[in-house]
């Protein structure tokens, strides 16, 4: 029997925990797991908008979407300490070969670790990201959430075929023309004379333009 | 709008090589839907009427092996005598003509077998005729026909597309063909002045380099004669050496770019590996949690979902996400209480008939599976996960190298400059003066690269805008080449889009390069290889992946029309392989407006009767040119024909298995 545990990762365990606190305050919880791993991507693709570090800088190209088995495992942990709460565990829909788990964040138990994550000054930077990026987010119907990333422009890159790696920084030397960033940052120049968008609303627009090509 | 050559007939006129049925001088074919086999022995002249196919459409010139060159033509005349020294008499009066579509417009083509010159040339469509009868003009006639911008670019589209023959020019594994191939057939405006730039990239390049090397000679020159005629003290043999040891440091640097660039190659390959082992393994244990789900439901009635959760990977993967610990213990402990029928959390008997489902048979032999395939995926993934570290380690062992080295060349550059300021007056004026002349060697070098640099600027966006057609394009042909290539290959093959990332001189910037590679399951290693050389796989399989490409290729850019002309396609094929190429030329013959010509060996096995199957056994004879009968016996051949024709009769009576 081979049983491997993964070494832990704070600083994604304390991502899992932010994310979902944005999440929550947007509304957007409980979510399934697909949903969350699609959040996850976003915040890593579009993280140098906000000068934030991003968790990864890679992704398997995947029919399914993003999915990260490092963040995966963190969300387990959680899970094990009492953090998150299993909202809800039933076959998946969309392939009934698979489990599908819907989580909420432990309130209680959760606080007082994001109020010591909130005490790192970067990490304040990061909530405000995630924040953004959630309230952006729940405007995408719930059913056309895990879409979203497949319509984003780093991962429907056409120049990465299905099984490859979508590069946004890991091996690449040019991670500063990681296509979503670009694409977000591509709005200022649809802006109207004398006006300089923000970084919030290039985050917004740019979740948007998802929103609008996931609903077709 | 890009067209093919479709191949609608060809006649061979007084060619001794070929005289006919009826001994007239006179090889007539029309070919309309094929597959179309050009039968006969070794001798007969099969390769040589499928190169004279060739010839005839692009006359006595080939183009120059694919690669980054500089300002030299591309197009290079070939010896054309070829045909008149393969006959008696030097084929003075033999002639060739061939007939081919390209769209609504029909191009007839007729030369001299003796000296390739152009006869004449004649094109028709539905309301125009036209003959031409000046090579110049052929070929400016015959670049619009197929759509493309220059002349070379259409022999590159006939030796790398349309003519698979005994050469067996490559394309798929060969990167820098394809990109002349894209480049002439999806951004034929721009071929023209990508291929200028390329060559000034190269030659401003070579020139710096060339430049760079007198430099060093004479510098070299320069220091000898200095210490030739000055008594050599400390300082000037300290220069000396410290010159030495700067010019290893730039030669090692050189050489460890090029490892480097390998080993970054090999860790992408380890890194997808990796992920992708990451993903089976995901699959692999949520395929197992969810049989685990399906087995204990009724053992969790009653518990809350996050509990369910944690016992479940518990039982499923044997580890505890409270602590993060392997616990094969208190899973076995855990699979006991279900299987006895007890309660699974505390342990206390329940009534096996409310509570638990019993674990049937099926079930358990499905648990057992996806458990046994679980363990695979995660022994698998260890040793992805350590090629990867090894694999990236070796990249920061050598970047730590290159640091290394060019740090030590700074103290060397340091040291030389110090020890300079060191000698006497008088030789620091003279070594002034050497020093000038170096300079304005230097500023020469300097102008050249600054041409390169110029030149690298502009193609920057002639590279963006081809890549962009053909990302436009990938996913038909990585679909069209799967569709193809699934029914043939018995491993699982795909055609990946893959840019590479080339220099086009020896310095200067690198550029991404529009490309596709294959990546194919092995016996030997695990998940999908990449393969990016031909010696990684057998014989049959580069030739079958070189045709496929093509078929896919002339299917997708060409809107399924055109002809494809392949030599040997039996040679390389087992008995089973054989059948399955005979269906792969025969279904790619009947999709569109495409044909196929073959030249084979009259071989016992399914080939040919697969590649007629789309015919009934009395159309079968009228899709062969038969070089038994049509072409001047070989000595063998004048006793053994009967045989062979026999042999021929027996095999097209035949139907495919």
């Amino acid at each position: 029997m081979i049983a491997r545990t993964f070494d832990s990762d704070l600083r994604i365990r304390a991502r899992v925990l932010q994310i979902m606190a944005a999440l929550e305050r947007a509304g957007a919880t409980p979510i399934s797991n697909r949903d969350l791993h699609s959040v996850a991507y976003l915040a890593n693709v579009l993280s140098p908008i906000w000068d934030v570090e991003p968790l990864e800088t890679s992704v398997l190209k995947d029919r399914a979407g993003p999915r990260s088995s490092a963040f995966e495992h963190e969300i387990d942990l959680c899970i094990g300490l009492g953090l998150l709460v299993v909202d809800a565990l039933q076959p998946d829909a969309d392939n009934p070969a698979r489990l599908d788990a819907t989580y909420r964040l432990n309130a209680r138990a959760a606080r007082p670790v994001l109020a010591a994550i909130t005490l790192l000054p970067d990490e304040q930077s990061v909530e405000h990201f995630l924040n953004e990026l959630a309230f952006a987010f729940v405007e995408i119907k719930p059913e056309l959430r895990d879409d979203a990333a497949l319509q984003d422009a780093s991962w429907s890159n056409p120049a990465v075929s299905e099984g490859r790696i979508v590069d946004f920084g890991e091996h690449s030397q040019r991670a500063a023309v990681n296509p979503s960033y670009n694409a977000a940052q591509a709005f200022q120049r649809f802006a109207p004379e004398g006006i300089r968008l923000h970084r919030a609303e290039k985050l917004l627009m740019y979740v948007r333009l998802l929103k609008r090509r996931a609903h077709g | 709008m890009i067209a093919f050559p479709l191949i609608e007939r060809i006649s061979v006129h007084r060619y001794a090589l070929y005289p006919g049925r009826d001994g007239t001088g006179e090889l007539d074919i029309d070919l309309g839907r094929g597959p179309w086999l050009v039968l006969g022995v070794n001798g007969l002249g099969k390769s040589t009427l499928l190169l004279l196919l060739r010839y005839l459409l692009a006359g006595p010139v080939r183009t120059r092996s694919a690669g980054f060159a500089g300002e030299r033509e591309d197009l290079q005349p070939v010896n054309n005598r070829f045909f008149a020294v393969r006959v008696a008499g030097g084929a003075d009066h033999a002639t060739g003509k061939i007939v081919v579509r390209f769209g609504a417009k029909t191009l007839t083509v007729e030369r001299s077998l003796g000296t390739l010159a152009l006869h004449q040339a004649h094109i028709v469509d539905a309301t125009t005729s036209r003959l031409l009868q000046t090579e110049e003009d052929y070929r400016a006639l015959i670049t619009d026909l197929m759509g493309v911008a220059q002349f070379e670019d259409v022999v590159r589209v006939l030796d790398h597309l349309i003519f698979y023959l005994e050469a067996r020019q490559s394309l798929i594994w060969d990167l820098a063909a394809q990109f002349e191939l894209f480049r002439a057939l999806l951004t034929p405006t721009l071929s023209a002045d990508l291929r200028r730039l390329e060559g000034e990239i190269v030659s401003a390049d070579s020139a710096a380099r060339n430049l760079n090397a007198t430099l060093y000679k004479i510098t070299q020159r320069r220091d000898r004669e200095k210490n030739r005629r000055v008594t050599a003290d400390d300082t000037r043999a300290r220069i000396a050496a410290a010159q030495g040891e700067l010019d290893k440091h730039v030669n090692d640097e050189l050489a460890l770019a090029k490892q480097l660039e390998a080993a970054e190659i090999l860790r992408g390959d380890c890194n997808l590996q990796r992920k992708r082992g990451e993903k089976l393994v995901d699959d692999a244990a949520q395929a197992y949690e969810k049989i685990k789900f399906d087995v204990l439901r009724q053992a969790f009635a009653g518990v809350e979902p996050t509990d369910q959760y944690l016992y479940l990977k518990l039982l499923s993967e044997q580890i505890c996400i409270a602590c993060n610990q392997a616990a094969p213990d208190a899973a076995a402990e855990l699979q006991k209480r279900h299987d006895e029928g007890r309660c699974v959390v505390c342990g206390n008997p329940r009534h096996l008939d409310h509570n638990v489902d019993s674990i049937g048979d099926v079930l358990a032999a499905r648990a057992s599976e996806a458990f046994r395939l679980l363990e695979t995926r995660r022994a698998e993934l260890e040793d992805f996960q350590k090629q990867y570290v090894k694999a990236n380690d070796a990249v920061y062992a050598l970047y730590d190298e290159v640091s290394k080295i060019r740090l030590a060349a700074e103290d060397k550059q340091g040291l030389i400059r110090k020890l300079r300021k060191n000698l006497p007056a008088e030789e620091n004026l003279e070594l002034t003066r050497e020093e000038e002349r170096i300079r304005t060697l230097r500023d020469e070098v300097l102008t050249f690269r600054h041409e390169r640099e110029t030149a690298e600027r502009a193609i920057e966006d002639l590279l963006a805008q081809l890549s962009v057609a053909v990302e436009k394009v990938r996913e038909k042909l990585e679909l069209a080449f799967h569709e193809q290539a699934a029914p043939f290959f018995a491993e699982s093959v795909r055609l990946v889009y893959a840019p590479r990332t080339a220099k086009i001189g020896q310095g200067g910037r690198s550029f991404d390069f529009p490309a596709f590679e294959v990546e194919m399951t092995s016996g030997a290693t695990l998940g999908q290889f990449v393969r990016r050389t031909p010696d990684q796989v057998s014989l049959s399989q580069r030739e079958y992946l070189e045709i496929i490409f093509r078929m896919v290729l002339i299917d997708v850019l060409g809107e399924a029309a055109g002809s494809l002309v392949v030599d040997g396609p039996e040679g390389s094929l087992d008995a089973v392989f054989a059948g399955r190429a005979g269906d792969l030329f025969a279904r790619f013959s009947s999709a569109g407006q495409t044909n196929v010509l073959l030249a084979c060996n009259i071989v016992e096995g399914g080939f040919i009767p697969h590649s007629l199957s789309n015919y009934q056994r009395s159309d079968r004879s009228d899709r062969i040119v038969n070089l038994l009968e049509q072409a001047t016996p070989t000595q063998a051949l004048k006793t053994l024909q009967p045989i062979y024709l026999a042999k021929v009769a027996e095999i097209l009576d035949r139907d495919p298995s």
